[in-house]
């Protein structure tokens, strides 16, 4: 753990969604579109080179008429703490030019477009599909480039994006609190564009490290195994394969938390392993 | 009282589906809501509509099928979605879709994408309100 | 017209007949030059390329055109550190497919990412975890050692053999040539072992995850092992066609028998620790991610079971087979049979390690992927092996390639 120097604790900054709040309307999505400035193209429904850094996903229960229920799922970043939480993210450890790093100040995974030169060996290596690809160069419709985010970099064709956890707010933040003289930031100071956005709340953001923050209280990470959650409502997606993501899940629904997990036929009883702490 | 019927002949009901992510009046979605459309409801140049399996089943409709829907008012031809969750004999299409744009006011973003449903509906006068009920039509579906 | 450079006593067609073929070749490389222009001028968007299939056709066809070009270094192993001396007879034949393969590989690694100018910062900006690091810098340095293989052969040019400088610098070179093939092995180990260390290591992809020793998934050595048992495989296919087309028999038959009984061996070894991992990676590694070996294999005909049978007894148990029993490998249709299908096997393996890979979702409530190249991929991955009939014909009609030459074909 990284202390920092006024010897506070190293942040994780971290999400929790609660399936059971989220309406599927794509506010999210939108927000953080036009929040980072990502890229269109005049047809966007061929979905596997649709850049979404947010993306929600359909599911159901598989259940047929009447009792048919579907969950959407709002995918960012998951920002992965690796293998034992260590910072060995399935994608920091394979870019080879270094042009993605775990920061362990904030847990965020960085993505530096001025240095990827576009192997794309991350994007195989992500589970959730969270990495986009640049296969154009951004046409920005003639006056657009007056509503870009200044503080956001738009990208270049060749290159690999993915949600920052709107990194550019952090940095926002400390600025302030730095000009106020403030050591470190509150909780409200620092939201992603997402968070923001969803009508229903069901995006909540903040420092997992933090037991006065609500994403803390929420899912109650467990710092001994990689911030498992120990409320057993709340899940990772793919909690298995050991990625540690710092984006949790919440619902009421046993359906929907089974969903975020793979398991052998006559072993779904697994999924209940982590969750009964 | 006065029942009001669905229009028509046709096996099945015809009935608009509100995506959330399309405004579905004469004002547009913008480029980004549309961008974030799923490729469920339209793709390239096709149009969706949402149909129960069973009833899909019934009229030897598949997956991703070519069909002509067809009711009193015309026909489209589009593309079949199985979904559990819409009742059988019910079909749902996307209202919002089919905006278009002319001379100055035609954005490539947002302009020329999927079919309106509306073109297909019929609104039945309610003689009480005098408004229009527009809520379903009757239709068929056949695979081309 | 160009029998001055032509080796002594040897006979060669005549130049137009030659000029025609080279003409055909050249086509090929043209509409490939084409296509790569276009890639680097437009883009990765005239690739049928999407997020999900990230890696495609080209890191395939690198994966596979490395693992042949593995006759180079394994061929070198065994003639300079093995001492296996028949083996010279047709060393410099394998040095030359090694050379084109390799050169072949990076060419498409410059079309292949996105950003090619800043192909330097893999070297400059290093991330010392990543297999593909790894694979950069020992590919790189291969690539020269085969530099410094080649280029006492080019000096025995019967002109360039003519100026002293020339002539005493290949002689010299041959003399410390074992070092450099021993440097060769070395690297090679590496970079083919990373080469399975870029799929091994993926522990978000169950399908191509392993487990290993250390750092290194068991791909790591299992790709290393089955370039150098079917490297030489590809060396003898070359050399039949070669053969076939000059209508001369370039290399004795117990050299040929010698280098196919070894990789028979090799592939033989190859197979059971390759059957060892997957049965191990199917009964236990993707259970324990949650997923049942037949998930894999039961969603489309593509990547049906027939892929794993095709790999493992067509392209593997058939070959090996026939590789080390003296009967069948001394009959010349069951030995094509073997070498054919030995080169198509580690293809396969190749393609399985990277492009299927991509296919299965990981998610519950993703889906699968598929995928077909682009008119454009396809143009630049047969460049290469249009460039490589050019370069092998160049070298075949104007340097001493096959030491047997004269002996076999003496009137």
């Amino acid at each position: 753990m990284i202390k920092k120097h006024n010897k506070a604790k190293a942040h994780k900054f971290g999400m929790v969604i609660d399936l059971d709040k989220c309406t599927g309307c794509g506010s999210c999505m939108v927000a953080c579109m036009s929040e980072n400035n990502v890229p269109f193209k005049e047809n966007e429904t061929n979905k596997k080179d649709s850049i979404t850094w947010m993306h929600v996903y359909r599911l159901t229960n598989g259940k047929s008429f009447p009792d048919t229920e579907i969950c959407y799922i709002p995918r960012p970043c998951m920002h992965c703490g690796g293998k034992g939480d260590h910072g060995h993210s399935p994608c920091v450890s394979v870019c080879p030019a270094t042009a993605t790093d775990y920061d362990y100040t904030t847990g965020i995974v960085s993505q530096i477009y001025t240095r990827c030169f576009g192997c794309r060996y991350c994007m195989a290596a992500c589970p959730y599909h969270a990495r986009y690809f640049n296969w154009w160069d951004p046409i920005w419709p003639s006056g657009m480039e007056k509503t870009l985010s200044p503080d956001v970099s738009p990208r270049m064709r060749g290159v690999v994006e993915k949600c920052s956890f709107c990194f550019h707010r952090y940095q926002a933040a400390k600025d302030t609190a730095y000009f106020e003289e403030r050591e470190d930031i509150t909780e409200d100071e620092y939201q992603t564009a997402c968070a923001q956005a969803c009508p229903a709340n069901a995006i909540v953001f903040g420092d997992l490290n933090n037991s006065e923050h609500e994403v803390y209280k929420l899912v109650k990470p467990d710092p001994y195994h990689g911030g498992r959650p120990k409320e057993p409502k709340a899940f990772r997606l793919l909690e298995r394969l050991g990625t540690n993501p710092k984006v949790y899940y919440i619902s009421e629904r046993e359906w929907v938390r089974k969903a975020g997990d793979n398991y052998v036929k006559g072993k779904e009883k697994d999924h209940k392993k982590h969750n009964t702490e | 009282m006065e029942k009001i019927e669905a229009q028509g002949d046709g096996d099945l009901i015809l009935v608009p589906v509100n995506k959330v992510r399309l405004i579905n009046s004469s004002f547009q979605s913008s480029p980004y809501a549309v961008k974030i459309v799923s490729d469920k409801v339209f793709k390239n140049n096709d149009t969706f509509v949402e149909i129960n399996p069973l009833t899909a089943h019934k009229i030897g409709l598949s997956q991703g099928d070519y069909a002509m829907l067809k009711t009193l008012n015309g026909s489209f031809k589009v593309k079949v979605n199985l979904f559990e969750g819409i009742m059988p004999g019910v079909i749902g299409m996307a209202q919002g879709l089919g905006h278009v744009g002319e001379n100055k006011y035609n954005n490539k973003y947002i302009h020329g994408k999927g079919m309106n449903i509306n073109e297909l509906m019929s609104p039945v006068p309610d003689t009480i309100s005098g408004m229009d009920a527009a809520w379903g039509i009757r239709a068929n579906i056949v695979k081309v | 017209m160009d029998s001055a450079l032509i080796p002594k006593e040897a006979k060669r067609c005549s130049f137009p007949v030659f000029a025609v073929g080279i003409a055909v070749a050249g086509v090929i490389v043209l509409w490939g030059v084409y296509a790569m222009g276009l890639c680097w001028l437009k883009g990765l968007n005239q690739t049928n390329m999407n997020d999900y299939y990230g890696f495609a056709l080209w890191i395939w066809a690198d994966l596979a055109v490395i693992a042949i070009g593995g006759g180079a270094f394994f061929t070198g192993l065994l003639k300079y550190v093995f001492g296996i001396d028949e083996l010279k007879n047709i060393i410099n034949l394998a040095v030359v497919i090694g050379f084109v393969c390799y050169s072949s590989a990076l060419l498409i690694l410059a079309i292949d990412i996105g950003q090619p100018l800043r192909g330097w910062f893999i070297f400059w900006h290093a991330n010392v975890h990543s297999m593909l690091t790894e694979v950069a810098f020992c590919l790189s340095l291969y690539f020269s050692v085969l530099i410094i293989e080649f280029i006492p052969l080019i000096l025995e040019n019967r002109k360039l053999d003519k100026i002293p400088f020339f002539h005493h610098l290949s002689h010299n070179m041959h003399g410390v040539m074992a070092v450099f093939a021993a440097t060769g092995a070395f690297l090679s180990c590496f970079h083919q072992g990373s080469l399975g260390g870029v799929a091994g290591v993926l522990y978000g992809r169950p399908f191509a995850f392993r487990e290993g020793l250390l750092v290194w998934p068991w791909t790591f050595f299992l790709f290393t092992w089955s370039a150098a048992a079917y490297g030489p495989c590809f060396t003898l296919t070359v050399l039949k066609i070669v053969e076939k087309i000059t209508k001369k028999k370039l290399v004795k038959d117990n050299v040929v028998y010698t280098l196919a009984k070894i990789s028979g061996w090799m592939i033989t070894t190859y197979l059971i620790a390759k059957i060892i991992d997957t049965v191990y990676w199917a009964l236990v590694t993707a259970p324990s991610l949650g997923f049942n070996f037949m998930s894999f294999y039961s969603n489309n005909k593509f990547y049906g079971l027939w892929i794993l049978f095709a790999e493992i007894v067509l392209g593997g148990i058939i070959p090996a087979a026939i590789l080390i029993k003296k009967d069948w490998r001394e009959n010349s249709k069951l030995l094509i049979l073997a070498i054919v299908l030995g080169t198509l096997g580690v293809c396969i393996n190749r393609w399985v390690m990277v492009l299927q890979v991509m296919a299965p979702p990981v998610m519950t409530f993703d889906t699968w992927a598929l995928y077909y190249p682009s008119w454009q991929e396809v143009a630049t991955t047969v460049l290469p092996v249009a460039y490589g009939v050019i370069l092998i014909s160049l070298a075949y009609r104007y340097l001493p390639v096959f030491p047997q030459e004269k002996e076999l074909n003496a009137e």
